[in-house]
């Protein structure tokens, strides 16, 4: 089958990479969770409408879809669309928390076609267990993982990084090593859903100036495992390590070459409602439902799943529209930036812009202005303060994950 | 783009210095190969192509295919999604019994590591609630926002009302669903409670 990694200068656009929410019910209620999963939305799709949903998928040429949650495995037909995909020739892959994949459930996701499992691990075991809010949580991750290399499906890693699991990246590492893991993903912790309740969780600008190194220096030291580590499209831009960190191969000069979303990535919400990437906001960027109109249609004449087909500079603002990679980079990850300032094209999360400013003495504070409503994949608003590096700041400390900030109830 | 001789970052075409380290690179001449050709192979950036990823992301494993300190702090809250609730409708005063066994894997900010009943409930109106425990237990009692389910974000815990070891909540309430947490305070503690709900 053919892979992931694509010509992104050409112009014949098509939905090759899809990450497809099959449900939103999960059986975690992780402290960051950019969909706030738990309970499934109202109208989901059933298996009849996501047999047919994978038909479009393959018209249109997908290559390979993640299906992804909540969890996957709680739809009632996860096993029979995973089948159907594999039989469409789009390579079927899964992201999980894990919590009920058992020895059977690999087995059965093995026999189905799924061909890759991407387990999300986000610390060691007692930073996972606080994000996933679930004593044990990281036990059962692990324990995914070895049950899914058991019945001989690729296992992979993803981590959310912020300001509670940074330090544990290097010991993260080894532990993955250490249950044979081919690929890790780590991606910045953004402030969506639920994670834009707990803004002192997420990483300010500056913290990049450490933790992109950091994880340099692991990807360097993974190539030498034969583990690739690959940055979520959050993470990055055009710092010293650049080519390093984008490239899949040692020694290759890859680089940030803009958002992808509704140019070869696609996102499909449970119920069907359709948007470029999985992550993008769903109240600014979904393009129509297939329950209604034909994901051709969607794809091909909407302009919520067209947004980056003809961006230019000109639609970036802020430090992005005047930035010396601005004609590349084009402001960096949509979604990203929509969750701080709530419109693209202008994204403090970079390292060359960090550098820059740090060049100047200078730093960039994120401080929260509007709270999210509480609603899947929404977001708050934040003012952008220019300060001197080293300026004071409120410590993270233990009530950090336990912030109320959508409506005026408090204890008396 | 090009790459930088000294610190191999990537320079956009149009830039004569390094945006990264200041080292000034030659100017390519027009017409000519310009600094491709001169300063050889592997100084040159940027294919064309790109691997595809996205957030809650499957990494391709290969090219083919595709707390401070190191402490994380002392455990917190826990939320079981699986866990089963009590609807307890719209209305108040409410007086329910319930039974706390020794399993659980609900945890409040101010403890709770025992087993639990998780009830939902939704105040009538707007205002000031007080939510209580009775009997002999040493409880813990922790209110969640539950507008999605009810694992939403903690808004008050208490352990120990004072001079006793039941527990007690005061609140102002906006009308929204909340789950209402009734946790034993060990892993040893079992046995018979009431919840009740007053308004005032």
């Amino acid at each position: 089958m053919a892979g992931r990694r694509l010509d992104v200068v050409g112009q014949d656009f098509f939905p090759a990479y899809v990450v497809w929410e099959l449900t939103l019910r999960c059986d975690l209620a992780c402290r960051h969770c950019g969909s706030r999963a738990g309970v499934a939305r109202p109208d989901e799709l059933d298996t009849t409408e996501a047999l047919e949903v994978v038909q479009q998928l393959a018209e249109l040429g997908a290559r390979e879809v993640v299906v992804i949650g909540g969890e996957a495995y709680l739809h009632d037909g996860f096993l029979e669309i995973v089948a159907a995909l594999a039989k469409a020739g789009i390579t079927p892959v899964m992201t999980t928390g894990g919590r009920g994949v058992t020895a059977q459930l690999a087995a059965d996701m093995k026999a189905a076609g799924l061909q890759r499992v991407s387990v999300s691990i986000d610390g060691l075991e007692p930073t996972h267990d606080r994000m996933r809010a679930y004593r044990g949580s990281f036990a059962a991750a692990t324990a995914a993982l070895d049950h899914c290399r058991a019945a001989g499906l690729d296992i992979t890693a993803n981590t959310n990084v912020n300001r509670l699991n940074r330090h544990d990246l290097e010991g993260l590492y080894e532990h993955l090593r250490d249950h044979h893991i081919r690929a890790w993903q780590i991606q910045l912790t953004t402030p969506l859903g639920r994670a834009a309740d707990r803004t002192e969780m997420t990483v300010q600008p500056w913290d990049l100036l450490t933790l992109v190194p950091t994880i340099a220096a692991l990807k360097e030291r993974a190539f030498a495992d034969g583990i690739v580590v690959m940055p979520g499209n959050n993470l990055g831009y055009f710092g010293p390590e650049e080519a390093l960190l984008r490239s899949p191969s040692r020694g290759g000069r890859d680089h940030w070459q803009g958002c992808q979303a509704g140019r070869f990535v696609l996102g499909i919400e449970s119920d069907g409602a359709v948007k470029g990437c999985p992550s993008l906001q769903t109240t600014a960027y979904v393009g129509g439902n297939l329950r209604s109109q034909s994901l051709r249609e969607v794809w091909d004449t909407t302009p919520e799943l067209g947004f980056t087909r003809s961006r230019t500079v000109d639609d970036l603002w802020g430090y992005c529209r005047e930035c010396v990679f601005a004609e590349s980079c084009l402001g960096g990850c949509s979604f990203t930036a929509h969750a701080i300032s709530g419109r693209p094209g202008n994204n403090p999360y970079c390292h060359f812009r960090a550098r820059d400013f740090a060049k100047r003495g200078l730093r960039e504070r994120l401080v929260p202005r509007e709270p999210a409503p509480g609603r899947p994949f929404d977001y708050g608003v934040f003012d952008i303060v220019v300060e001197a590096m080293g300026s004071d700041e409120p410590s993270l400390d233990d009530g950090a994950l336990v912030q109320i900030t959508r409506r005026a109830q408090r204890q008396r | 783009m090009r790459s930088c001789p000294e610190c191999h970052g990537f320079v956009p075409s149009a830039q004569r210095a390094c945006p990264h380290c200041d080292h000034t690179l030659p100017t390519a001449p027009a017409g000519e190969g310009g600094f491709l050709s001169r300063v050889g192979v592997g100084l040159m950036a940027s294919s064309t192509a790109m691997t595809l990823m996205a957030c809650y992301g499957a990494p391709c494993p290969d090219e083919d295919s595709c707390g401070d300190g190191g402490s994380a702090g002392p455990l917190e809250e826990t939320c079981d999604l699986m866990t089963p609730t009590e609807d307890l409708g719209v209305d108040a005063p409410v007086n329910v019994s319930g039974t706390l066994t020794t399993e659980g894997s609900n945890v409040g900010s101010c403890g709770g590591a025992g087993g639990e009943m998780v009830y939902t409930w939704t105040p009538p109106s707007a205002g000031t609630y007080t939510i209580s425990t009775e009997g002999q237990l040493d409880t813990v009692l922790y209110v969640r926002d539950a507008v999605a389910d009810a694992c939403g974000v903690e808004l008050a815990c208490n352990d120990d009302e004072p001079g006793a070891t039941t527990s007690s909540l005061t609140l102002d309430l906006t009308g929204e669903p909340i789950a209402i947490v009734v946790d034993g305070f060990s892993d040893g503690t079992a046995g018979d409670f009431t919840l009740s709900i007053q308004g005032s």
